[in-house]
């Protein structure tokens, strides 16, 4: 599994329980999450460099859930983060590490493109080679 | 390359506000800076002060393997500190 699925599997399990927590919990699809962006000024591409706390609080939403994966060390982390969208302070950073290849592994730079605006994002990418088929579900449910 | 520093305003050395302004821009492919916003803010002010002065920079555009330049969104931290 690579990182685009770990992390589509996170965002997955993430879903899964805050909806479990919270029955009437409601998600701001891409979409509308880009198209508030842009309303503001901001390129889609703007969301991967915190421009969503900005707008989250006018998007209705009441809090921002971010994630990251990142190789830290010789394993990987995955992070969440959760932030207040009207006052934009931090309510929660979770980390959890795991086990991922120790192999050496290289950091290739990749271009995310804004499909509106053509301007694009460098993005540093590790190589990994070896990563868990599943998550440690348990992980997410302190949320 | 060109980088001027940004004016820290009146309003905020004389309230003491010291941190960082951190703004997305877009480098063109001319170098040129277009479409800044900031992002979370120290102070209103130091902000505004920031995305002007940024706005005027004029930077080494990316280019791609092939040497070819291609506009590119980058995040600046500008910080701001008063000296004792």
């Amino acid at each position: 599994m690579g990182a685009p699925q770990l992390c589509d599997e996170f965002d997955a399990v993430l879903h899964t329980n805050l909806e479990k927590l919270i029955p009437d919990v409601k998600f701001i699809q891409r979409e509308e999450a880009v198209k508030h962006l842009t309303d503001h000024g901001f390129l889609g591409v703007d969301a991967y460099m915190g421009a969503l706390d900005d707008v989250a609080s006018d998007a209705g939403a009441e809090v921002v859930i971010g994630e990251d994966f990142q190789r830290k060390g010789r394993g990987c982390d995955l992070r969440t983060t959760v932030t207040d969208a009207k006052h934009l302070y931090a309510l929660g950073d979770l980390a959890t590490g795991i086990s991922c290849s120790a192999v050496l592994t290289k950091t290739t730079l990749s271009l995310l493109k804004d499909p509106i605006s053509g301007v694009s994002m460098i993005v540093p990418l590790p190589q990994l080679l070896d990563v868990p088929a599943a998550l440690p579900l348990s992980t997410f449910l302190p949320v | 390359m060109s980088c001027p520093d940004p004016h820290y305003t009146g309003d905020a050395k004389q309230k003491g506000i010291q941190g960082s302004v951190r703004i997305l821009i877009t480098v063109t492919e001319q170098g040129a800076v277009e479409n800044a916003r900031a992002v979370g803010g120290v102070e209103v002010g130091l902000e505004l002060a920031s995305l002007r002065a940024v706005s005027g920079w004029h930077l080494k555009p990316a280019t791609d393997s092939d040497g070819k330049p291609f506009p590119a969104r980058v995040p600046v931290e500008v910080t701001f500190r008063l000296l004792p």
